[in-house]
């Protein structure tokens, strides 16, 4: 049941009203844990007692922490959560990825073993509600948090359908405190509930959807097309993934504001990024940020020597590149990503000691040279994500792309830069704020009348009617 | 190392990953806000839903079904404005149901010319075959769609896959269905084969009768990137593929406003079935459950819905004929229950206990040879021609088209 589907278009209406049904705060709990979870079942009723199960887990585990003064019984029962949670996933989704490098690594070294796949089916994001389990227990040993008393709240928290299969990740110490009180939706939340899902309805049917047949077509075979298409499709996929993933987290968002509840922003305009650290500020904010203070902190984070300090970011990135997806190119994709924002630290502090260099990249033609650079690094690391798994493939495209090779096909689609000039000149747009500028120039100075405002969202309405798909495709971050 | 010792907020990783202050905080701040939202909302709900009619009342006028037919999809157009046509006509004689083979394999023209001769007057014939209709759409169309009183006589012609599995999604009945055919289908569907998709189908499609431009909304996108391309040669995006089922369907205009609800199958390129069969067998492609084991028709199944089209055509004062609608020989090798004489031993049966003519066709009495299939399934004009004559005498001769005697 995708945000952008019939069925949750039915579903979310009647939530709301039943939400909204009663003023009591248990029943509206209930309800909401109810319906999250026949939003959950609504792929696989199976992974419901998964659900349940790692809830349970990290409710005792946290209740436990908080019990114990002991340190080691502390340790011991947050080890128990994380390993819990990192062995749920690393069942499920790397499973048969270990498996087959094991296999790959013994053949080379002469030694054939013969295991087996495993039949093991994904349970969608898993990946998003494991990370918010163990936030609730490391922020309790870190005394961050204090224990919820109540498994319906925690549960909740877990489940609660906006954020549940693919974020934003959302942690305990930003759910749990509006749970206590289960809030009723003001005028602003309305508004920005509209808004927000409207807005990324739209970024999802009429640009990630409408780009995905032209990307699919050419990195199905991309050794047939030339340097050009294959820069053409890989803008194309990473304006595909933003407006997927962007639109998906502005939907939950807007969803969730429906009901009062705030989620906290994932995106933060990526494609204005002036280095490849800017870029990680913007995009899928809540899980690097995750990383940083889950994994990257525990490793020994900025207290630490420099050489350590790399060493950890590494070890940080290429487990970001694994999460999302049980393959080799990913792990390359998470490395890759790791020597930009190693190297671009070395060369920051190298800057620090070229007044002039640094002078001119932060004028404007400076600023526009480190944007398109940034944009073109991330481009380029899009090949690895698209290779099905083969590494010689993404490398194979990197390297097409790299020497413009004019080889094969040329396929170039102009909407896909049409496209890519848009998201840029709404990136812009929203970032100096031209919307509410101009908002304060007209002679009210206030909101948008009443008229203009349904003319609006009529024409919203039309376009999405109009140019959706029947055949929605799914989010593309479902799969990590 | 101290675990409380703070982090820098500059160093290689803490400089990139950055996170906004708890949202709860913000939750709170901003909750801090009364009011009466929804009723703040509901005049500009109101007005949103106004214009959306006004607009949809005015698309409706100026771009009516019909003239969207170029763009569009075959089902949808066969479903909607066909049955719409036979709906605003006036109650012919003779109706012919079936799928997707009653439409190509009748003709009307023909029918009506021997039976015309045989009533001494001009008798109306009306060709309702629609594409992948079953025996839940024959029904659905008996009781919600046929007028009442009924049309005199009513040819169903049938094969063993329509009759057989008929709980299985079928992606049609959404077109037709009533709230009273939802409900009764809930009803009779055993909880194995409930698919939540039906219902939500239905649901769609109730919004589609109530809503125009989401009803329309493929046409009405692909009538406007048309007219983006032919007038304003506006180059589309390679990724939109929008406009796929334009040329396809501009035959569709001709059969489904036909008076006689009839138009002949065009022929395939690869010409006939028979000589696909000798060039290319590769590519002949036969639907799965054309090819099902089928242990319903074997274990003696019930055919509750051709039991109950009976009855209420009974009701309605028509009557009623089961024909075989015969598939391809190659089809027939390949398959015997469902298109041999397991399936017609027990139609016969069916046809005694519920006091209707029973019409078989096996090959040898047709003749219709591969030749005459334009593939596994469906007859050329030719074949089809034969088969209309055939089935006249067939029914003629088991006194079909005789008033009953009082």
């Amino acid at each position: 049941m995708i945000f952008s589907s019939f069925r949750f278009l039915l579903f979310f209406p009647i939530v709301l009203a039943l939400y909204y049904a009663s003023r009591n705060v248990s029943w509206r709990k209930w309800f909401l844990l109810t319906a999250s979870y026949v939003f959950y079942a609504s792929w696989d009723w199976r992974f419901v007692f998964l659900l349940f199960g790692c809830t349970l887990l990290d409710f005792t585990t946290g209740a436990m922490i908080s019990r114990n003064n002991v340190l080691w019984k502390r340790r011991a029962w947050l080890t128990l959560s994380v390993v819990g949670n990192v062995s749920s996933i690393a069942y499920f989704k790397y499973s048969n990825f270990f498996i087959e490098s094991f296999r790959d690594l013994m053949l080379a070294l002469g030694v054939p073993v013969n295991m087996h796949l495993l039949n093991v089916v994904l349970p969608v994001g898993i990946s998003f509600y494991n990370f918010e389990t163990m936030t609730y227990a490391i922020d309790i040993y870190r005394k961050k948090l204090e224990p919820t008393k109540s498994f319906l709240d925690f549960a909740l928290f877990v489940s609660f359908f906006p954020h549940l299969v693919a974020g934003p990740i959302i942690r305990a110490a930003e759910l749990l405190p509006q749970l206590r009180r289960v809030p009723s939706a003001n005028w602003d939340d309305l508004v920005t509930g509209v808004n927000r899902f409207g807005i990324g309805f739209l970024k999802k049917v009429l640009v990630a959807d409408a780009l995905a047949p032209y990307v699919d077509r050419i990195f199905a075979d991309p050794g047939a097309y030339d340097g050009l298409t294959l820069w053409c499709a890989s803008i194309g996929f990473a304006m595909q993934c933003y407006c997927d993933f962007a639109g998906y987290t502005d939907m939950a968002i807007g969803c969730a504001r429906f009901m009062g509840f705030w989620l906290p922003e994932n995106f933060r305009w990526p494609f204005l990024a002036h280095n490849v650290a800017d870029f990680w500020r913007r995009w899928h904010i809540t899980l690097y940020s995750f990383m940083r203070d889950y994994l990257y902190h525990s490793l020994g984070g900025s207290r630490v020597g420099q050489v350590r300090q790399i060493f950890n970011a590494m070890v940080t990135m290429t487990l970001v590149g694994l999460w999302h997806g049980a393959a080799w190119p990913f792990v390359i994709w998470g490395v890759y990503n790791g020597v930009l924002i190693v190297g671009y630290r070395f060369l920051a502090m190298g800057l620090e000691r070229l007044p002039r260099a640094k002078a001119f990249l932060a004028s404007l033609p400076g600023a526009i040279l480190c944007i398109a650079t940034t944009n073109v690094l991330f481009f380029l690391s899009f090949t690895l994500f698209r290779s099905e798994g083969s590494l010689g493939t993404a490398l194979g495209t990197a390297w097409r792309m790299i020497t413009l090779d004019g080889a094969g096909l040329r396929a170039p689609d102009p909407w896909v830069l049409v496209a890519y000039a848009v998201v840029l000149l709404c990136s812009v747009g929203c970032e100096l704020r031209w919307g509410e500028r101009l908002l304060e120039r007209l002679p009210s100075r206030g909101p948008l009348s009443v008229p203009v405002q349904a003319f609006c969202y009529v024409v919203l309405i039309l376009v999405l009617v109009l140019f959706s798909q029947h055949d929605t495709q799914a989010f593309v971050y479902f799969q990590f | 190392m101290s675990e409380e010792e703070p982090h820098r907020e500059v160093d290689v990783l803490s400089e990139a990953f950055f996170r906004d202050r708890n949202v709860a905080e913000n939750a709170a701040a901003a909750h801090q806000k009364a009011g009466a939202p929804w009723r703040r909302m509901l005049p500009r709900v109101a007005i949103v839903l106004a214009a959306l009619a006004l607009i949809d009342v005015a698309v409706r006028c100026l771009v009516p079904p019909e003239a969207l037919l170029d763009f569009t999809h075959h089902e949808e157009a066969v479903y909607g404005v066909k049955l719409a046509q036979f709906k605003s006509a006036p109650t012919p004689d003779v109706v012919f149901l079936g799928s997707s083979r009653v439409r190509d394999g009748m003709v009307p023209e023909v029918f009506s010319g021997f039976l015309s001769k045989e009533w001494k007057r001009p008798a109306r014939v009306y060709n309702l075959g629609l594409i992948n209709a079953k025996a839940e759409e024959y029904l659905t169309i008996v009781r919600s769609h046929l007028p009442d009183p009924g049309p005199r006589l009513v040819v169903l012609g049938i094969t063993g896959s329509e009759v057989v599995n008929v709980h299985d999604f079928q992606y049609a009945s959404r077109f037709l269905w009533t709230l009273p055919d939802a409900l009764d289908w809930l009803r009779r569907v055993p909880a194995a084969h409930f698919d939540v998709a039906h219902v939500e189908h239905f649901l769609e499609n109730e919004l589609c009768r109530g809503w125009y431009v989401f009803g329309h909304r493929d046409a009405l996108r692909e009538m406007l990137l048309d007219t983006l391309v032919s007038r304003f040669g506006v180059p589309l995006p390679v990724a939109a593929g929008g406009t796929d089922n334009m040329g396809q369907n501009k035959k569709l205009r001709d059969y489904v406003l036909a008076a006689d609800g009839y138009q002949a199958p065009p022929l395939t390129p690869q010409g006939s079935l028979a000589r696909r069969i000798v060039e290319a067998p590769q590519l002949l492609k036969i639907p799965e459950r054309e090819l099902e084991a089928s242990p319903e028709m074997l274990e003696g199944a019930r055919f509750t819905e051709l039991r109950e089209i009976a009855a209420l055509l009974d009701a309605r004062g028509s009557r009623l004929a089961l024909v075989e609608m015969p598939v391809s020989p190659y089809l027939q090798e390949r398959n015997p229950v469902l298109h041999g004489q397991v399936f017609r031993d027990r139609m016969e049966q069916l046809a005694q206990e519920l006091g209707c003519v029973w019409v078989p066709m096996p090959p040898e009495e047709t003749q219709l040879s591969n030749r005459t299939y334009g593939d596994v399934n469906h007859l050329t004009e030719v074949g089809a021609k034969r088969y209309t004559r055939l089935l006249f005498e067939r029914l003629s001769e088991r006194g079909f088209f005789k008033e009953p005697q009082p």
